[in-house]
């Protein structure tokens, strides 16, 4: 089967900032207009990763993509089909925070193609949400996800934080549970991690806001893990689950090193290879480009740079990575050293079946650590 | 003879010593004005392109004094006391010497202990109160003070600032009038003292000598006596801003010899220089082998970088020949080597030089001192590491060094240094008053504890209002233990040291909680034991790391990630491995961070 990429588009724009997220955004729309333009451009003169492959997948994040008009929105995707063509097209998924999702904005949505929402719920506790300083309301939350339901779209994603202060065991299983009962089929589910230089940061810093306790991140992944367990959720990555067939195809390529293109500021496209690539995470800047190359900058990897990133991006997956897979890109020495790695001096973190290698079910929240010790 | 001046200045730390000596430097037009501002300006690495400058150990002035040329000699004196001995030899070769009081704080312990072997040589001292034009000048007090400590009169002391230049003739004419000129022999047969040594890659070892008796000429054949070494003094010279050469030093001048010897061990200070041919009756007294006092092992972060530090040790070694070292081997750490140092000063000094120059990136253990210890059979032995322990069957008893200790504070600090320094089994010896606000204490003590975090208890508790000099007496039986630290049942030889029995079990407790602040969680639980013998004294336990896993990576951003986690493999490449357990480069000096 020939290889297919997929496209993320980065729409860098927020009604509100909460507090722990340090991904790129601005809260200013004044240049959604100009950034608009620039995608379109960006488009336009992107070259064909090797041998054009076709697009599987399309991912609207950001930022939030649902604050952007149709007038704009609508362009971009035009031009994403008219240049890579959409024969192959099977999830075009639209990040949204449940205040933008109402019944007009979704139909037009669907006029566009859009298949699968990203919903921005974190969480149906208020308290929680006003932690995070998320802009809509717990009863929105709900509400939005029913509203999409009914208005036929049933592949849904809602995000959910755990670990935050002030969320019990208790309130964090009921999370679960009524994303459960409301029959959404896949789960993004983060432990909150205090990012330097998020407003977050800066409050716990000051002792304005708690600080989240590390107990509770340990607990609280477990109850997930039993969660999901019992409801015939299946954690195929560290932070992903899924009813089956509901996996995240676009999210996949990630960890399984398919090749992505990236658009729009601070988007990351991957030719599949050995380069990656990133584009400058600044909106004015960005809206003035007028040759690729002054927004862009890539990265080709080294062998070892290629061994350490399929650790990592493997390690995360229930599946684990085959080792005849490894032992073919990086030949049988490197597979050797590797091979003994996860032997010594902790074999316990992993399970070593014939032929393949994952993390141990308790060991995936140390994932980290982990493959840090097991790099080339 | 009779119209040169060899003198050196003794001064404590930061009282103003080399902008005192570059002055005297500008108004005797040794050094430009315009040199003198590039220099002032710019920092080491022109001075490592001039090679020499104001700031090197010794340098020659001339200078006109009611119409008649003077030659200035300017021996300079390490400021520190791991280097006593290189200081005698500096005042040996001088005549005279400038006491620099710094005018705001006094004087310091440093510098009553380098005046003492001033007075010893009879030099004679002119006092020199400094930094006069800061606002905290208290010269009033402060020549009190001089007049108690030399008997000189209030009027021989000589107001001065390096700053604003003030005095700096008056000091060129006190050198002129008060200090004595060189007394030697010009027939008698060549007797040079070497007081110095510089390593140049290019010419190897210069050394510095001032003559006693005789003269030198270039070409002759000479002789090291205490090394029995012969060379043929390729070029020999005064020491200008640069070396100039000349064809003869006589009688009572200072100079250097160049004789194409490659290694620093070959030049001891303190030799003595006489001709081959009609060698002089006897040495120059008052040398000495010296010998290290302070042993650590120092090993490299990467295993493999090990050839390169030796190289890189000897290289130091070539103009430090105080430093001592042999290969050894750790199983926390690999191999390395126990280097041997003057004193902790001059540990810190190698690390940072090897770190700085060379590029090495090292592990240093914790230093100890060296003890004999006597065997049950009547032999003994040096042990110049805690493993070089015998097992208790066969020790009879060991022994450790003493220092005499001087300490100069406020009279309102004597409580507590007391209380330090009977905490570190010291026994007081006496106490002085030199003025009615300073005293002097005295102590014996052993060398061992001020090698761990003597001087910086003594500062804090002070305040900073205490200086402190010391030297080694003799060495005394003492009951010694071995104190191991175990890691999850792993013994760390690394960690392990030697300590007085009485404070074993407070210390090894202590050791277990500072090992448990400094070492990173892990995926698993840490135990921390501290053991003597089979003993188990104390025990701490790290749990067990319970997230480490970041959310996601968004957008497909995977370098970031990547980067991440490889600089956090960086950080583990400079942690030992301990069986399971990573254990950093800062908690092998853990020992020395108690409180």
């Amino acid at each position: 089967m020939k290889t297919k990429a997929g496209i993320y588009v980065h729409i860098p724009f927020c009604k509100q900032a909460c507090s722990y997220c340090d991904f790129h955004f601005s809260t200013s729309l004044k240049t959604a207009e100009a950034v608009t333009e620039a995608i379109l451009r960006e488009i336009q003169q992107q070259p064909y990763f090797e041998g054009n492959p076709g697009i599987q997948s399309l991912y609207f994040g950001g930022g939030t993509p649902s604050i952007l008009p149709m007038r704009q929105l609508g362009p971009i995707v035009n031009a994403l089909e008219k240049k890579f063509g959409f024969a192959d097209l099977r999830e075009f998924t639209l990040e949204a925070n449940p205040d933008d999702i109402s019944g007009a904005n979704l139909s037009l949505w669907r006029s566009l193609g859009v298949n699968r929402f990203s919903i921005g719920v974190q969480s149906f506790f208020e308290r929680d949400l006003r932690y995070m300083n998320r802009s809509h309301s717990a009863g929105e939350a709900a509400d939005c996800i029913k509203r999409a339901q009914d208005t036929g779209f049933s592949n849904l994603s809602i995000d959910l934080i755990y670990g935050t202060p002030g969320l019990s065991d208790t309130e964090w299983l009921q999370n679960l549970e009524y994303a459960a009962a409301l029959q959404v089929p896949h789960l993004s589910t983060y432990a909150l991690t205090v990012e330097e230089n998020t407003p977050l940061w800066a409050h716990i810093r000051k002792g304005r806001q708690a600080e989240p306790r590390e107990e509770s991140y340990e607990r609280q992944f477990a109850i997930l893990q039993n969660f999901l367990d019992s409801r015939g959720y299946e954690a195929y990555e560290i932070s992903n689950s899924a009813l089956p067939g509901h996996r995240a195809l676009h999210n996949s390529a990630y960890w399984y090193g398919l090749p992505y293109y990236g658009f729009g500021p601070s988007a990351h496209g991957f030719d599949g290879g050995r380069t990656r690539y990133s584009n400058i995470a600044h909106n004015v800047k960005y809206a003035r480009f007028g040759s690729l190359d002054e927004i862009r900058s890539s990265e080709d990897l080294t062998e070892t740079e290629q061994m350490n990133e399929f650790i990592l991006t493997r390690l995360r997956l229930l599946e684990g990575f085959r080792i005849a897979e490894f032992r073919e890109r990086f030949g049988p020495e490197h597979t050797e050293t590797l091979l003994q790695k996860i032997t010594t001096p902790a074999g316990e973190w992993f399970i070593h079946d014939v032929g393949s290698v994952r993390l141990d079910k308790p060991y995936r929240i140390l994932a980290d650590g982990i493959s840090a010790r097991l790099f080339f | 003879m009779k119209h040169i001046r060899n003198f050196c200045i003794i001064a404590h730390i930061d009282h103003g010593k080399s902008t005192l000596a570059d002055r005297l430097l500008q108004h005797t037009k040794t050094i430009s004005d315009r040199d003198m501002q590039a220099q002032v300006l710019d920092d080491m690495d022109l001075e490592r392109e001039r090679g020499i400058t104001i700031k090197s150990k010794a340098i020659q002035m001339e200078y006109i004094y009611e119409g008649q040329k003077y030659i200035l000699n300017l021996i300079d004196t390490p400021g520190h006391v791991d280097f006593s001995y290189e200081v005698s030899r500096s005042i040996a070769a001088c005549e005279g010497a400038l006491l620099i009081v710094d005018a705001a704080q006094g004087i310091q312990a440093q510098t009553i202990s380098n005046l003492y072997l001033a007075i010893e040589h009879d030099l004679e001292i002119i006092p020199v109160l400094n930094k006069m034009d800061l606002p905290g000048a208290m010269p009033e007090e402060v020549k009190d003070q001089i007049v108690d400590l030399i008997g000189c009169k209030r009027e021989e002391i000589i107001p001065a600032s390096g700053k604003t230049g003030q005095g700096i003739e008056d000091i060129l004419s006190a050198i002129i009038n008060r200090v004595p000129a060189p007394s030697g022999d010009p027939e008698a047969p060549l007797q040079a003292l070497i007081f110095d040594s510089v390593f140049n890659s290019y010419r190897g070892i210069i050394a510095y000598f001032r003559i006693m008796n005789g003269s030198i000429r270039k070409g002759d054949k000479v002789k090291f006596m205490a090394t029995g070494k012969e060379y043929i003094a390729d070029e020999i010279g005064t020491l200008k801003l640069s070396l100039a050469p000349k064809n003869e030093i006589l009688t009572g001048d200072v100079g250097y010899i160049v004789s194409g010897i490659k290694e620093a061990k070959e030049v001891k200070v303190g030799d003595t220089i006489t001709h081959l041919e009609r060698p002089c009756a006897e040495a120059i007294q008052g040398f000495e082998n010296v010998k290290p006092m302070v042993f650590a092992g120092i090993y490299p972060v990467d295993t493999e970088d090990f050839e390169e530090l030796r190289a890189s040790l000897e290289k130091l070694q070539l103009n430090d020949a105080s430093l001592t070292f042999e290969p050894e081997s750790s199983a926390a750490l690999g191999f390395g080597f126990r280097c041997g140092f003057l004193g902790m000063l001059h540990m810190e000094i190698i690390q940072e030089r090897l770190e700085r120059e060379f590029n090495m990136n090292v592990i240093t253990t914790v230093p100890n001192v060296s003890y004999w210890a006597y065997t049950t059979k009547g032999d003994k032995f040096m042990m110049r590491t805690p493993s070089d322990m015998p097992d208790h069957n066969n020790l009879d008893f060991i022994e450790e060094p003493y220092i005499k200790a001087q300490i100069i504070t406020k009279p309102e600090y004597i409580g507590p240094i007391l209380n330090l320094c009977m905490e570190k089994r010291g026994i007081i010896k006496s106490q002085n008053y030199l003025t009615t606000d300073r005293v002097e204490m005295m102590f014996e003590m052993p060398l061992a504890e001020i090698v761990f975090d003597f001087y910086d208890k003594l500062k804090t508790i002070s305040r900073g209002y205490a200086s402190f000099d010391y030297h080694v007496i003799e060495f005394r039986q003492s009951d010694l233990v071995k104190m191991d630290i175990l890691l999850n049942g792993e013994q760390v030889d690394a960690l392990s040291s030697l300590i007085h029995r009485s404070k074993a079990h407070d210390f090894g407790k202590r050791l277990c909680e500072k090992l448990k602040e400094l070492l990173p969680r892990q995926q698993f639980q840490i135990a921390i034991q501290a053991a003597i013998g089979a003993k188990i004294v104390a025990r701490e336990t790290i749990s067990a790391l319970r997230k480490d896993v970041t959310a996601k990576c968004y957008g497909g951003d995977i370098s970031r990630k990547r980067k991440l986690l490889e600089k956090q493999k960086e950080g583990k490449k400079r942690m030992r491995q301990i069986g399971s357990v990573e254990v950093p480069q800062s908690a092998f000096l853990a020992v020395l961070k108690l409180d």
